[in-house]
């Protein structure tokens, strides 16, 4: 009886159930009924998931602050379809090795990523980061380390570490003890680790900035890393595109460096220029921005 | 150099080939998803519009249309669930055991389609344009898929003098 909680919490909209109905769907649907079945879902999820469909709501109106409350209503729907779309893509592209096309945008800084010897790829929730961390360990033969918050249902989050692993990914999660050591002799050893860097969680060291006018707080560990470890930041961004097709955006690396100013000002200067980088992307691919937490 | 396209049904691989393209099978055309997402949604719904008509009448028809919507969805939710019953049950006999489920699936919502369709054409209303339309588009996709077989199929050698 004790375990009713925790048995119902896999039917919620991020437990395991629905992620195994999604594998079991890509297996099974044929290709040409998926955008009727994403449709329908996504009505489902939009319908029942109200803190998701809040939080979007009330991210959308800071990126549309003149527009009507209506409106980011079917913009609010249209980020779901989208995220319905993309983590579809990524059971297809797990389980059935289905391939997508992709166009590189910034193709002189991804291959400065992938020389070099030390990096951090800098990403938000924004378009399928899973399958772009997939994509660049296969392209690039490199070992990427993955750091992302733990879902709330515990057979969730093994559940995504299993579909990661299986593609040369590694995945940290943000709330373990020992993690930032971990990832700091990870850097020292050559590998590439890529964080999200849209949203703060709790417990977590974080420095304000302003973006779309408003105050926000973005975590201060990918910049306390880049410092310790003398590695460069990445923002690279993986949206998509059309059916099966993705865009990948690498931005120009920043760089964060303690030499001319105090170890905080140099953190908060490389956390206004991620700020800085993130918002004309958000502005542009809001509907791919799956903040689905409250970030302002 | 021919440009090369990618379709799953066999027709439009067979009239691109026609027209001097080369053409791939693949799962990865927009166009064909939609579209095939669009027409089995229509058909089913015209069919089950077709079975309740002359039960809806006055207000109740607008609630009906949206509720005939979802009813459509989640009828092809528990179709497909049913379905991959029969299909284990023929991989545990031993059949279909290299052919992917979901082109198993493929066969079964092809088929349940056209059944659909002929019960539109048989229809005395405008939806009669719909079924014949869809059967159309089977009988030739299946023609052109014979023809894609023939000419995709080796041919034997012939003696020369």
């Amino acid at each position: 009886m004790s375990n009713a909680p925790s048995q119902l919490r896999h039917f919620a909209a991020g437990g395991v159930f629905w992620r195994q109905c999604l594998d079991w769907g890509v297996i099974n649907v044929p290709f040409y009924l998926q955008p009727m079945m994403i449709f329908f879902w996504t009505l489902i999820f939009f319908f029942f998931s109200a803190d998701a469909r809040r939080a979007a709501l009330r991210n959308l109106a800071m990126v549309w602050p003149k527009s009507s409350p209506l409106a980011n209503y079917f913009r609010a729907f249209r980020t779901f379809y989208n995220f319905a779309w993309t983590m579809t893509d990524t059971a297809a592209y797990k389980l059935l090795k289905m391939p997508f096309s992709y166009e590189l945008i910034g193709e002189e800084f991804l291959n400065e990523l992938a020389t070099a010897q030390r990096a951090i790829i800098l990403t938000a929730h924004m378009g399928s980061y899973d399958l772009g961390a997939a994509a660049f360990a296969a392209k690039f033969r490199r070992a990427i380390r993955v750091v992302r918050a733990p879902e709330r249902d515990e057979l969730s989050t093994q559940h995504v570490d299993l579909s990661l692993e299986a593609t040369a990914v590694k995945v940290e999660y943000s709330g373990d003890a020992f993690v930032s050591f971990d990832l700091l002799n990870a850097l020292r050893n050559g590998e590439i680790i890529s964080i999200q860097g849209d949203r703060a969680v709790e417990n977590v060291a974080a420095t304000p900035v302003c973006m779309f006018g408003k105050g926000i707080s973005f975590p201060s560990g990918p910049f306390n890393l880049s410092l310790a470890a003398e590695a460069p930041i990445f923002p690279l961004f993986i949206v998509r595109a059309g059916f099966r097709k993705y865009k990948i955006i690498v931005r120009a690396p920043i760089i964060c460096t303690s030499e001319s100013q105090s170890r905080k000002e140099a953190v908060a200067c490389a956390v206004k220029s991620w700020s800085e980088t993130l918002e004309p992307l958000i502005q542009t691919y809001w509907h791919q921005w799956y903040a689905f937490a409250p970030i302002f | 150099m021919k440009s090369k396209a990618s379709f799953y049904f066999s027709l439009p691989r067979l009239i691109c080939r026609l027209f001097g393209c080369a053409s791939d099978r693949s799962e990865d055309n927009s166009f064909e998803a939609h579209a095939g997402s669009v027409i089995i949604f229509t058909i089913t719904y015209l069919f089950l519009f077709d079975l309740v008509r002359s039960q809806l009448v006055g207000w109740k028809i607008f609630p009906a249309l949206v509720v005939g919507a979802l009813a459509v969805f989640l009828f092809w939710v528990v179709v497909l669930y049913l379905n991959s019953f029969l299909i284990r049950a023929l991989h545990l006999v031993g059949f279909f055991g290299e052919t992917p489920d979901r082109h198993l699936h493929d066969v079964f919502t092809g088929t349940l389609i056209t059944l659909f369709s002929i019960q539109l054409s048989i229809s005395n209303s405008w939806m009669w344009w719909v079924g014949v339309l869809w059967l159309v588009f089977a009988i030739l996709n299946l023609i052109a898929a014979a023809v894609l077989r023939l000419l995709d199929s080796p041919r034997p050698n012939t003696a020369t003098g």
